[in-house]
């Protein structure tokens, strides 16, 4: 006998025992105790799952693989922002990159790790100004284009010049960028990158809930309708762009934390296509679906590189590209509308 | 069609609320007939009832706030604007008043939604200038709307995955934003935001569920509820593009009523229409462009009368008859 | 003397690479407003395809190479039939070009017998060929001037097709509003299939015409498409006349500066965004909002 099957039968009983109006208050209490149950298991295995996962995956490959997905996930998050005002940017990684140069430039002179990722955030925000300069008049794939323009000019005329063509920081390593003594292992990391990653995500789903959320949602219907209204496009727009150039310099900041050493060749713009196709497949402009699929599309080809001794390296394009698929085809909402019409089965609202 | 002569029972049939003249009755029915003869069908010159809902509304008081003198709001000088190799506008002139309808009329494509965009802001003319309130009317289409202007367009735009209520809200900030008063009923400014939404969204006959989301509504509730919306905005002048298009004979009426009324006690507003008879009726001025430019400007009479007019709307048989 | 001169001819070959890409992208655009993002990956695709019949089963030239632009066509009728179709705007059709890129460079890298780690050489029937400069010491390849010419027929010939044809008039048609074109008699399940299928040749034949003059291999012609997406940008996406141009400076520009210029370091590789960039302020400038788009499509 499955939830399902006792439920009905306890609506069944109720309704023969009570009257018709009777029954249907308590079926909408029983449903929302099933409901609520469901939320609260959920949330425990979700927890539960969160504090033990690099353990818990030891199986699988080291702890590396997912502290890779969680720092993919911020990535991906920060492209799902920007479908809040309905662009594609692909200048995330580039921002990664600035994050990366700006944890260098602390750590040359000295700047205590408790004020490093603040610094990080701060610095982000001239680069967003100059992004916004090039692509806030433009709108769908002129945007997109600029912003890999960007991502172009930041990575030949600054990265390659700063961090040399093969190595990081000058090229010798010799500046290699060392982690604080409380995440010096790979383990312990994963929780300071699940804390930042946990703030972010608390941040944004505020704003999407407030009024602003709402303001998005208009501006992305009806921009005309929204400026005829007496609120200025361009400043939203700048403003998505600074949260999601600051969600990306983040997480390029605790990229070079993981890997102590990156060269330019993983600053690529062509990687921040593949982070799209991550967006898309978590559901753009989701907040939820984004960390998911980064997660999910981060950490998995690593352990699966460990478990198939690098065999899969040679298929990952293509199985990226046959999920990007699928999901266009079945479910365009990604992973957030798979989630939902999931979760509504579970707690066994009305569909 | 509601020809049944239940309109107050006065000789002729047509009863509006404010401006129809017994001449501009006679011309009325002199271009029915011309209409007639030329096989199109006959203009409907209907009964507009008053606003049927107006005793009921409890917190409505017809002489609250009305207003005397009619004062210039809107003054527009020499608009012109070409795009795309044609001259979309050429020196375009237009007054609009505190207090009454000012219609723009005149044959498809004739400039008339571009108009309305270069007043809002969202078209930049090549030439002209407008006064709006005093002051020259300038910036982004977010400035000029806190300023006071409200605007509906031909093809209603909510934001459909929003609530109405939702929707009805923006308005209600730019109502602040803007800080004038609310002229059909000063009241309704101390009045928290949502109960706001809600009155406004009464007054203009909107029976449904403010929770649902916009894009669930018919049609003819969308054109409703973006008329609230545009209400909720406290604007000083109301600029409708097309309001009463699809809208079915009784909530034609009640639009015809609910934009007297709200006129007779200050609001100026500009609309555009293709219904003759309800455009003749509600209007004190009307401006008639054709291919961007004023072919004539004035009373309801006096437009009708113009050969110009019935040149670009009749053909030049029925300018000669 | 001879330097300059090989210096034009070099970016005019580039340029014409160049082109052969950007317009296969810009018909596509400007016929469905769908950027095609899988179009250098699926050309690679046909590429390998026909370089693994030609030079590894021994199969001759041409039947090669018609078996790579048949491939072509034929994963463009799929992917029109089968993607295209069941998706509702340009939006999510741009995003499904772009699994199509992944999986045709999934495929690509996954063939191990293609190893990828080095250029393949593909020569053409006229490799080794070339014509004599009378008065300067330089040759052209007959591969360049087939490239050149190509690419001069190609952009008659869609222009000649977009304004003058019928089956260019539907192509313009759907794309401006579907259902009043369905309404006229223009079907467009009948015309989408045509426009991916020509699209997707085209890019198969722009590598099997790039492969003797540049070699056939994945990353180079990946990143030729990328320049290839700057240089429609310059055409604004729609104008064909606008991205040859565009193509032809931007050669040029990497011609001269790479010869004459060397010393300057990342200058020949930044220019294509310096281009971009130029047309971005250009259209800042130009006193048009973003706004009056959407204004002008109504008014």
């Amino acid at each position: 006998m499955s939830i399902t099957d006792v439920s009905t039968q306890v609506e069944r009983k109720l309704q023969q025992a009570a009257g018709a109006a009777t029954a249907t208050a308590s079926l909408t209490a029983v449903r929302t105790l099933r409901a609520r149950l469901a939320r609260l298991a959920g949330t425990g295995v979700l927890v539960a799952l969160l504090a033990t996962l690099p353990f818990a995956m030891h199986w699988a490959g080291p702890a590396f693989a997912v502290d890779y997905g969680l720092i993919v996930a911020l990535v991906v998050l920060a492209i799902s922002v920007l479908g809040w005002i309905g662009e594609i940017s692909l200048a995330p990684v580039a921002q990664m990159g600035f994050g990366v140069v700006a944890v260098n430039v602390c750590q040359v002179h000295g700047i205590p790790f408790a004020f490093t990722l603040p610094i990080v955030v701060l610095s982000s925000l001239p680069i967003s100004l100059l992004l916004a300069a090039f692509t806030l008049r433009l709108k769908g794939v002129s945007f997109a284009i600029a912003t890999l323009a960007f991502a172009y000019m930041a990575h030949k005329t600054f990265f390659l010049e700063y961090l040399g063509t093969y190595g990081a920081f000058g090229g010798s390593g010799t500046r290699q960028v060392v982690r604080p003594s409380f995440v010096r292992t790979d383990e312990s990391f994963y929780y300071l990158e699940l804390a930042v990653l946990v703030a972010v995500a608390l941040l944004c789903y505020a704003i999407h809930r407030s009024r602003i959320g709402a303001r998005f949602t208009a501006l992305r219907e009806s921009e005309m309708a929204f400026a005829t209204l007496g609120h200025p496009p361009a400043a939203y727009r700048f403003f998505a762009i600074c949260l999601s150039g600051a969600i990306a310099t983040l997480a390029g900041a605790l990229f070079v934390y993981l890997q102590l050493q990156v060269p330019s060749n993983l600053l690529l713009p062509g990687q921040a296509v593949l982070f799209f196709g991550y967006a898309v497949a978590g559901g753009l402009g989701s907040i939820g679906g984004g960390i998911a699929a980064g997660a999910v599309f981060g950490a998995i080809p690593k352990y699966l590189e460990t478990l198939t001794k690098s065999g899969f390296l040679t298929y990952d394009l293509f199985v990226i590209g046959l999920v990007v698929f699928v999901v266009m085809m079945k479910a365009p909402g990604g992973l957030a509308e798979i989630g939902r019409t999931v979760w509504r089965k579970i707690e066994g609202a009305a569909p | 069609m509601s020809g049944n002569g239940s309109a107050g029972g006065r000789p002729g049939g047509a009863v509006l609320p404010n401006q129809m003249t017994p001449a501009g009755r006679r011309r009325g029915r002199e271009v029915m007939a011309a209409w007639r003869r030329d096989g199109t069908e006959p203009l409907r010159l209907d009964a507009y009832r008053p606003w049927p809902g107006a005793a009921e509304a409890a917190w409505y008081r017809p002489d609250d706030g009305r207003f005397t003198e009619p004062t210039e709001i809107l003054a527009v000088e020499g608009l012109s604007l070409r795009f795309g190799g044609v001259q979309a506008l050429r020196e375009v002139a237009l007054r609009a008043r505190t207090g009454e309808v000012t219609g723009v009329i005149g044959p498809n494509g004739a400039g008339k939604s571009t108009l309305f965009n270069c007043l809002s802001g969202l078209l930049t003319p090549d030439a002209g200038r407008i006064v709006f309130d005093g002051a020259p009317l300038d910036g982004a289409p977010a400035r000029r709307a806190r300023r006071g202007l409200g605007r509906t367009f031909q093809t209603p735009r909510l934001f459909k995955s929003l609530s109405v209520l939702d929707n009805l809200l923006f308005g209600c900030e730019t109502a602040d934003w803007s800080g004038h008063r609310y002229v059909f009923d000063t009241r309704l400014g101390r009045l928290p935001h949502a109960e706001r939404a809600a009155q406004i969204a009464r007054l203009v006959g909107f029976r449904g569920d403010l929770s649902a989301p916009a894009g669930a509504l018919p049609f003819g509730d969308l054109r409703t509820v973006e008329l609230a919306r545009a209400l909720c905005g406290a604007p000083q002048l109301l600029m409708l593009d097309e309001p009463a298009s699809g809208l079915d004979t009784d909530q034609a009426e009640r639009f015809v009523g609910l934009m007297s009324s709200l006129a007779s006690m200050g609001l100026a507003i500009l609309l555009i229409e293709h219904d003759m008879a309800l455009v003749m009726g509600l209007c004190r001025q009307i401006t008639v462009l054709d291919f961007g430019q004023v072919i004539a400007t004035g009373t309801p009479d006096e437009v009708q009368r113009d050969e110009a007019v019935i040149h670009a709307y009749l053909g030049r048989s029925a300018a000669r008859a | 003397m001879s330097k300059l001169l090989q210096t034009i001819i070099i970016g005019a070959v580039t340029g014409s690479l160049y082109s052969l890409l950007a317009l296969g992208m810009v018909l596509v655009y400007r016929t469905t407003g769908v950027l095609n993002i899988a179009h250098g990956g699926v050309g690679v695709l046909a590429g390998f395809v026909a370089w693994d019949l030609v030079q590894l089963r021994g199969w001759p030239y041409y039947p090669g190479l018609l078996a790579g632009i048949a491939l072509a066509v034929v994963l463009g009728l799929a992917f029109e039939r089968f993607v295209v179709r069941s998706l509702p705007n340009p939006g999510s059709r741009t995003v499904a070009t772009l699994g199509l890129f992944l999986l045709a460079q999934g495929v690509v890298f996954a063939v191990p017998w293609w190893s990828n780690n080095s250029a393949q050489v593909f020569p053409s029937p006229f490799t080794g060929r070339t014509v004599r400069i009378p008065g300067a010491d330089y040759a052209v390849s007959y591969d360049q001037i087939v490239l050149i010419v190509t690419v001069g027929l190609l952009f008659a010939g869609l222009r000649f097709m977009l304004r003058r044809t019928r089956i260019g008039m539907a192509m313009r048609a759907v794309s401006d509003d579907p259902a009043a074109s369905r309404l006229m008699g223009v079907r467009e399940e009948l015309v989408s299939p045509v426009v991916w299928a020509m699209a997707f040749a085209i890019a198969a034949l722009s590598v099997m015409l790039i492969a003797p003059v540049n070699l056939l291999e994945n990353t180079s012609i990946v990143a030729f498409t990328l320049k290839a997406l700057a240089v429609t940008f310059v055409g604004g996406l729609v104008s064909l006349p606008l991205t040859v141009l565009g193509a032809t400076i931007l050669a040029l520009l990497e011609a001269f500066t790479q010869i004459y210029a060397a010393d300057v370091r990342g200058l020949p590789s930044a220019w294509p965004f310096i281009l971009m960039v130029a047309v971005l302020i250009v259209r800042l400038i130009r006193p048009t909002k973003a706004l009056d788009e959407q204004a002008l499509a109504t008014a």
